[in-house]
């Protein structure tokens, strides 16, 4: 009920307002002894450019051109009209003694693009006094990405985009300046079409798609989101995305601003020839980047190493039969003849393959006077390079605004997506039903398949101690991961125009989204140490409908040409709820249907989960004649996620800018056309925590009683009535210049971004009952420098080379926690502490390996027992011993600096594009090291452990250990000896395009026609180990970032395509 | 007019946000909507109980059994936390430590927080003397497990609502003396509210239960008569008799039996209701057939070889408890020592074990009764108690022995007894046993590890120390 009647009283809240705002305007004068001119504004296809204003040179009198372009203005004898409309060439005209002046204005190409999407509204680029940057639709040109945020990486100063996955559909994580938040989300804020539709992710840290499947509790808890939601966006619909950086820009989003904001713009008609566009594309992807595995021999070689090494440990002989062996050192007897190993298989081979990639876009775009209509139809479709996985997709829009009448004018921006596909468990211990890791650990020295064709398993090898596999294709086929993806989305705005400086907008747009996850665990899935493990299935659909309300009063006025006032106050609502249900079923009689009906339902959930925003703004801009700028914001937000004491918060900017080029002095040179000065301070928040962190909680637990479940509750959660927002304040100084007729534009920002009140999980002791409880405790800083460099190298007449160069620094600090002194453990190998930044890698670090013997003598060891060839450790507190103590900070999961560089080429109708980037002085675990780096004679290796140590005179390269059955050596499990710097630079992408002749085009009947090929993903320049740099198991939980447990690597990926428009 | 209009607008907007941002959880139990009824606190009751199942599922077999002359480490790749017991090198690190500390003032504070609240609630003397009763038997519980294994520790006997009412509260360690007061105290109370209370489960708390835990306080803290005493009422209470097959306390339908005080329940079928036992007592090798589904086990927790070879001849325990060769799939037998009890051979699921842990029983209750009449120069009349053990064993009685060849005739039942029931480390360092035993058996096994003079009392958990620097650590670590 509360939810029906909301709207409606916001929007009569808003007509309030609306009202309240007009009183307060004051009525134009009228005068005598002036003449009357009219006229008509267009452009230079005699197009009316509605809302051109008109003004008398030197006077606050002006006028806006009307719906036909028409417009009536009084004005002085002797008078000039300047007549101006954003992205043309303005002009002014001596009146002298004509009654009609008919106008037609130049596009500007130059100022066209540069228009900025602001926080409800946009701004010249020359204006701007916040950091933001723009990203065009032409910038946007990886045809087999399947969501926008991936063809990002490098394009922005100040973001850094990770693809943690290659998997289909799968995430990206947008970081702008710096991790910010421990506890609460790092993920900015999406706004699509003015739609906040919350932030990016949503929970596909790989972690929680491990073990946890077995049961069929498992199975129903395991309801996180794999499918990327910013893949529902069709990336051929966007018209251009800004990203909202300083406080002075993000500050307008109030308590959802602090990590950014991401402001996506679609495509909308325009007046004039309807234009129907088709884009064809066809490509195949396969993995950019095997790994090198050790072949039969090698393995043999090291299998027979652990087991004698052992032994001899144990203290027997390498000379030993089997028969005096332990179980785990018999070593099997073709083992000791390698040359008479015939089987020599590539696992990986196995799992990959060759996979294609559709895309078809459809669109249409034109208009009349009255109405104008973008339509666009499109259908993506991505196998992956590894079996068993792909990604559908299929996407709507449309995009309509109308002119009612005069001064009102309505539209919406209306689209719905519809995904699909089947997932694959790539990540994760094999024991866990991890795929690559069941591969790459398998024995080559055993075939795929066996006589019969089926998939090869022999429990020998099991026995014998080739680890505990089962065929990984048995695997793959037994584990089934399918995921529906709807969403539909409608933003409709009202809007009209009081007086002529007087604008009313209100908005109402829905957003409706449902999940649907089928999961399916065959009995061919080995749960360690179970290898027919009962089969299970679970399935969910949850269910999304968020609501927004919108209402803007604006005012724009330029007085005497030279004072440029715009004003803006606002108030908007928004509530959120997600309904949840997901059950579980086990005890399946037969496993040929793989579905929950199938089985006895067991187990089971239903979660409702809500949140509301209530928020008011106000935003005034000023400028003298293009000269001084300032801008002041304020929102005030009341969230239902914090604490009854603290709901409401306000959240103020303020910026000035000076352009130098605009002085008399700089007017008589040509070499600058643009010099500004920015600085701003202001505060933003973050809310992205739980829905109900604040309130106390139970939970449900179950103990038995008469054989049967019975259930009991325990308090979980500690409510915390002043739960508040974690603020963010930040200072940012900028420079824009443009030299030489802007061949050369730099845009260079400093920032220094103060992170307060974090909304913190603090742990506390034990023994209160509680395990942690969400506070607002700690400070964190980021601070950091950022460049955007476009230069056009060469223009000639028929040959253009240009360069966008991006590069960006952040320095990321944790300056309070909530104890003195204090930790946070984020993961097994990350802490936070005071001093460092968010999650640095502490582990026990590895200095080689005990070449000889001699090198024990007085040296810290972990055990006794310690050998020549074991791994040697760093004792950091000089104890002599080596143990948990010993662990220091030994880097980040954050790049030092990360760059993008696109050059463009183009030779008349043929263009190149090449796009580079590069990350720097980030780290990464290798988590999966322990079965590809390990040292136990079991699993199989990356080919570099064949270089390790053998004996004294054989020692290897100081890398790799003896091989050695059993963990002798105890505490080997985690060091730095997996944790390795993941610093690249990567071919992006090339893409080469060729747009047939104009004449060509004309006897075809087609307006446009252009063929392209593009390689994505071409290269990778790296010493990292494994599959890939970017890949983290932790998915959007960035603060977790820098965890690879073997990802589903990122293919490259070569595309054909033909662009048309009729 | 317009202020007026400005004013309502001012009034309708603060009235309807507050309704609009104040969300409450549909689908879950917040604190506000619970403890209102004597259901309620059954229900609070289950999820405190629910709790011991953590406890008990190999934290404490590790700490209790690995860490002593009983069983060692046959994992190809054990924990380090493993390990440390086994070696007896315990670190501040070591998860079986934090498990224990963690779930004990867990079970603190879930009974402190059913205390907080019974008096806010309408109930009969009867129902609220119960539940009374129950938590204050659990706190007791965990405190005790808390004091022996760490000293000193912090005291909380009040229910926590807000973080600044956990950061004003007085988290430092108090002395020993003060916690086995407050132990002590509850048991008191717990056996009196509990008493005449009909229709218990052996897995809740009762006047028995209350007084079995009292007498084995008593013991650790060196109060023989008051031990003797309220033993002797455990015994006199005649609700408890041996079961006459050892082996069946120990295996699948181990409910409620006659010899049970309080055991900890727990549930096959792939619910999360199952224990580990069955993986961390099985040798661990890929070709055991003794499962369905074949499944594997992990060789954590495994009879040393001295153990099985030094059960007296006769002993119907030794293969109650101790497996000597394994079923292979190929359908072959082969040598192997393994752990039997509470082993769940109808599991094929990891972790999934359905045989109850019997915490408390009655044969504890006669050995700690022998005990106490050793203690107090009454050592004829224990005789009698060690021998209704051992009869039950199938062992020959013994007779006329002094006192310290009581203590050690007793220490040695208690051995075999209670092998695998992680009672080894308690009875040691009780008995202040545990550095001679230790030491001697890491010498006869050539192992070239001691036990410390500091190592009879357990670090306290890295994290709490980290959390609270205040706490400080045990001396030595």
């Amino acid at each position: 009920m509360i939810r029906i009647l909301f709207p409606g009283r916001w929007l009569w809240l808003g007509c309030l307002l609306c009202c309240l705002a007009l009183g307060g305007t004051p009525s134009r004068a009228q005068s005598d002894g002036r003449s009357t001119v009219t006229g008509r504004v267009t452009d230079a296809d005699k197009a009316p450019l509605i809302g051109a204003t008109i003004t008398e040179k030197g006077t606050n009198n002006g006028t806006v051109a009307d719906v036909d372009g028409n417009f009536k203005l009084s004005v002085a004898s002797g008078a000039s009209i300047v007549v101006s409309f954003i992205g043309y060439v303005s002009q002014e005209i001596p009146v002298g003694n004509r009654a009609v002046i008919d106008v037609a204005l130049a596009a500007d190409q130059h100022q066209l693009q540069d228009v900025v999407v602001v926080g409800y509204g946009t701004q010249r680029k020359k204006d701007l006094t916040g950091s933001i940057a723009k990203i065009s639709s032409e910038q946007l040109i990886q045809p087999s990405a399947g969501s926008f945020d991936q063809m990002l990486q490098g394009k922005a100063p100040g973001v850094q985009i990770t693809q943690t996955t290659g998997a289909p559909g799968g995430n990206v994580n947008v970081l702008i300046r710096g991790v910010s938040s421990i506890t609460g989300g790092n993920q900015p804020l999406y706004v699509i079409d003015g739609f906040a539709i919350g932030s990016g992710g949503g929970g596909s840290d790989m972690r929680n798609y491990g073990g946890n499947n077995f049961s069929s509790a498992g199975m129903a808890a395991n309801t996180g989101n794999r499918v990327n939601p910013l893949a529902s966006i069709n990336p051929s619909d966007i018209e251009s995305i800004e990203i909202l950086k300083d406080a002075s820009a993000t500050a307008i989003y109030g308590s959802r601003g602090a990590n950014g904001v991401v402001i996506v713009t679609t495509k909308r008609g325009a007046y004039g020839k309807s234009q129907i566009s088709v884009d064809a594309s066809y490509g195949f992807q396969e993995v950019a980047h095997k790994l090198k595995m050790m072949n039969a021999k090698q393995y043999a070689d090291y299998v027979v190493d652990g087991r004698d090494n052992a032994w001899v440990y144990a203290g027997g002989k390498a000379t030993d039969p089997n028969e005096v062996r332990s179980v785990n050192t018999r070593v099997r007897p073709d083992f000791r003849n390698p040359e008479s190993l015939t089987t020599d298989t590539d696992w990986q081979d196995v799992l990959f393959r060759t996979a294609p990639v559709r895309n078809l876009q459809l669109s249409s775009t034109g208009g009349t006077e009255k109405a104008r209509y973008f339509i666009s139809g499109g259908y993506f479709s991505q196998e992956g390079v590894i079996i068993n996985s792909d990604y559908t997709r299929f996407n709507l829009r449309v995009n309509v605004d109308a002119q009612i009448t005069k001064r009102i004018k309505i539209g919406t921006s209306t689209f719905g997506s519809y995904g699909y596909g089947r997932f694959v468990n790539t990540e994760s211990h094999y024991g866990a039903g991890g795929l690559l890791a069941n591969a790459l650990a398998a024995s080559p020295t055993i075939p795929v398949y066996d006589a019969n064709g089926g998939y090869y398993f022999n429990q020998n090898d099991v026995n014998d101690g080739l680890g505990f596999l089962a065929n990984v294709l048995a695997v793959a086929d037994g584990s089934g991961d399918r995921r529906k993806v709807m969403d539909l989305v409608t933003n409709n705005f009202l809007e009209v125009n009081l007086t002529d400086n007087l604008t009313f907008k209100s908005s109402i747009g829905v957003n409706f989204g449902t999940n649907n996850i089928r999961l399916w665990r065959s009995s061919a899935v080995p749960n360690f140490g179970t290898l027919n493990y009962p089969a299970t299935a679970g399935t969910s659909r949850a269910e999304n409908l968020n609501w927004l309300n919108e209402n803007t009063l604006t005012y724009a006025k330029v007085f005497n040409n030279k004072h440029f006032v715009n004003g803006l106050i606002g108030f908007t609502a928004q509530k959120n709820s997600r309904d949840l249900v997901s059950t579980g079923a086990s005890d399946f009689p037969t496993e040929y249907v793989p579905f929950i009906t199938a089985g006895i339902v067991n187990a089971g959930t239903q979660s409702i989960n809500e949140w509301s925003l209530l928020s008011m703004m106000a935003r005034v801009t000023y400028s003298y004649a293009g000269k001084y700028m300032f801008t002041a914001t304020v929102r005030r937000d009341g969230s239902s996620r914090f604490g009854a004491n603290n709901r409401w918060g306000s959240f103020p900017s303020f910026s000035v800018g000076y352009n130098i080029a605009e002085e008399d002095f700089m007017k008589n040179q040509n070499v600058v056309s643009n010099l500004k000065l920015r600085a701003s301070y202001g505060i933003s928040g973050n809310n992205q925590i739980g829905d109900y962190t604040s309130i106390g909680l139970l939970s449900t637990t179950r103990y038995i009683k008469n054989r049967a479940l019975n259930p009991g509750l325990v308090p979980s959660t500690l409510s915390n009535d002043n739960l508040t927002w974690e603020k963010s304040k930040q200072t940012n100084i900028g420079l824009d210049v443009s030299l030489f007729k802007d061949r050369v534009t730099l845009t260079a920002d400093a920032y220094r971004d103060r992170k307060t009140d974090l909304l913190l999980a603090v742990q506390l002791p034990a023994a209160s009952g509680f395990n942690s409880s969400t506070q607002n405790i700690g400070d964190i800083e980021n601070k950091g420098f950022e460049l955007g460099l476009q230069t056009v190298n060469i223009r000639h007449k028929r040959f253009e080379w240009s360069t966008n160069l991006t590069f960006s620094h952040n320095e990321n600090k944790v300056l309070k926690l909530a104890t003195e002194g204090g930790r946070i453990a984020n993961s097994a190998y990350q802490i936070t502490q005071v001093g460092s930044p968010i999650s640095s890698f502490y582990l026990i670090n590895k200095l080689g390996v005990f070449m000889n013997s001699a090198e024990l003598d007085g040296a810290a060891l972990q055990h006794p027992k310690t050998q020549a060839g074991d791994l040697k450790f760093e004792d950091v507190n000089k104890d002599g011993v080596i143990n948990q103590s010993d662990r220091k900070i030994l880097g980040s999961p954050w790049p030092d600096y990360t760059w993008g560089m696109d050059n463009n080429f183009s030779l008349g109708n043929l263009s190149l594009n090449i796009g580079l980037v590069g990350s720097h002085g980030a780290y990464t675990y290798l988590d999966a090291g322990a079965s590809l780096l390990g040292d136990n004679g079991v699993q199989n290796n990356l080919v570099l452990t064949d270089r390790r140590w053998r004996s004294e005179a054989d020692p290897g390269d100081g890398i790799m250990p003896r091989s050695i059955r059993s963990n002798h050596a105890l505490g080997f499990g985690t060091s730095s000896h997996y944790l390795f710097d993941n610093s690249f630079t990567r071919i992006k992408n090339i893409k080469l395009s060729y747009n047939l002749p104009k004449d060509l085009t004309r006897r075809m009947g087609v307006s446009n026609l252009n063929v392209y090929a593009n390689v994505a993903n071409v290269y990778t320049f790296t010493n990292y180990v494994g599959y890939d740099p970017e890949s983290s198991i932790t998915g959007d939980n960035v603060v977790n970032a820098g965890i690879d447990y073997l990802n589903y690597p990122l293919p490259r990926t070569y595309t054909l395509g033909i662009k048309l428009t009729l | 007019m317009k202020k007026y209009i400005l004013y309502i607008l001012i009034a309708v907007t603060a009235s309807s946000c507050s309704d609009f941002l104040n969300l409450q959880p549909e689908y879950q139990i917040s604190e506000n909507s619970f403890y209102k009824s004597p259901k309620d606190f059954e229900t609070a009751l289950v999820g405190n109980y629910a709790g011991l199942q953590g406890l008990h599922n190999t934290a404490l077999i590790d700490l209790g059994d690995l860490t002593t002359d009983n069983t060692d480490i046959k994992s190809t790749s054990p924990l380090v936390a493993e390990a440390e017991c086994d070696e007896v090198n315990l670190t501040a690190s070591n998860d079986f430590l934090n498990t224990v500390w963690s779930i004990s003032f867990a079970t603190i504070a879930r009974s402190n927080n059913i205390l907080s609240r019974l008096d806010a609630v309408t109930m009969t003397d009867a129902q609220k003397n119960q539940y009374k009763g129950e938590a204050l038997f659990l706190r007791a519980y965990a405190y005790f497990y808390l004091v022996r294994l760490f000293g000193n520790v912090p005291i909380v006997d009040v229910s926590f609502r807000s973080p600044d009412e956990i950061m004003k509260f007085d988290m430092t360690r108090r002395p020993v003396a003060e916690v086995y007061n407050v132990i002590t105290q509850d048991l008191l109370q717990s056996a009196t509210l509990l008493n005449g209370v009909a229709g218990l489960s052996k897995s809740q708390a009762s006047t028995g239960a209350a007084k079995t835990l009292l007498g084995k306080v008593y013991l650790t803290t060196g109060q023989f008569d008051l031990a003797k005493t309220v033993l002797k009422e455990v015994i006199d209470l005649k609700t408890y008799s041996l079961n006459p097959d050892y082996k069946k306390l120990f295996t699948n339908g181990n409910d409620e039996l006659q010899e049970s005080v309080f055991e900890i329940k727990y549930l096959s079928g792939n619910v999360g209701e199952g224990n580990s036992f069955s993986t961390i007592f099985m040798p661990s090798r890929f070709d055991v057939g003794m499962f369905p589904g074949n499944m594997q086990g992990a060789g954590r927790v495994l009879p040393t070889r001295q153990m099985a070879t030094s059960y007296e001849k006769g002993d119907l325990r030794r293969n109650a408890s101790i497996g000597d060769s394994v079923k292979l799939i190929s359908g072959k037998y082969e040598k192997d020592l393994f752990g039997l009890k509470f082993v769940d051979f109808t599991t094929g699921i990891v972790g999934d074990g359905g045989i109850n842990f019997t915490s408390l029983r009655y044969a504890d209750v006669l050995l700690m009764y022998a005990e106490a009449l050793n203690e107090t120069s009454s050592t004829a009349d224990a005789h009698t108690y060690l021998n209704t053990v051992r009869s039950r064993a199938g062992l020959p009685v013994k007779t006329g022995l002094d006192k310290a060849a009581f203590a050690l005739a007793l220490e040695n039942e208690r051995k075999f007894e209670f092998f695998l029931e992680g009672h080894r480390w308690f009875d040691l360092v009780r008995t202040g046993r545990y550095q001679v035993v230790m030491n001697q058996y890491f010498k006869d096994n050539g192992l070239n590890f001691t036990v410390a003079d500091h190592e009879v009392l357990m670090p306290i958990p890295l994290r709490e120390i980290d959390i609270n620097p205040n706490l400080g650590q045990n001396p030595g670590y």
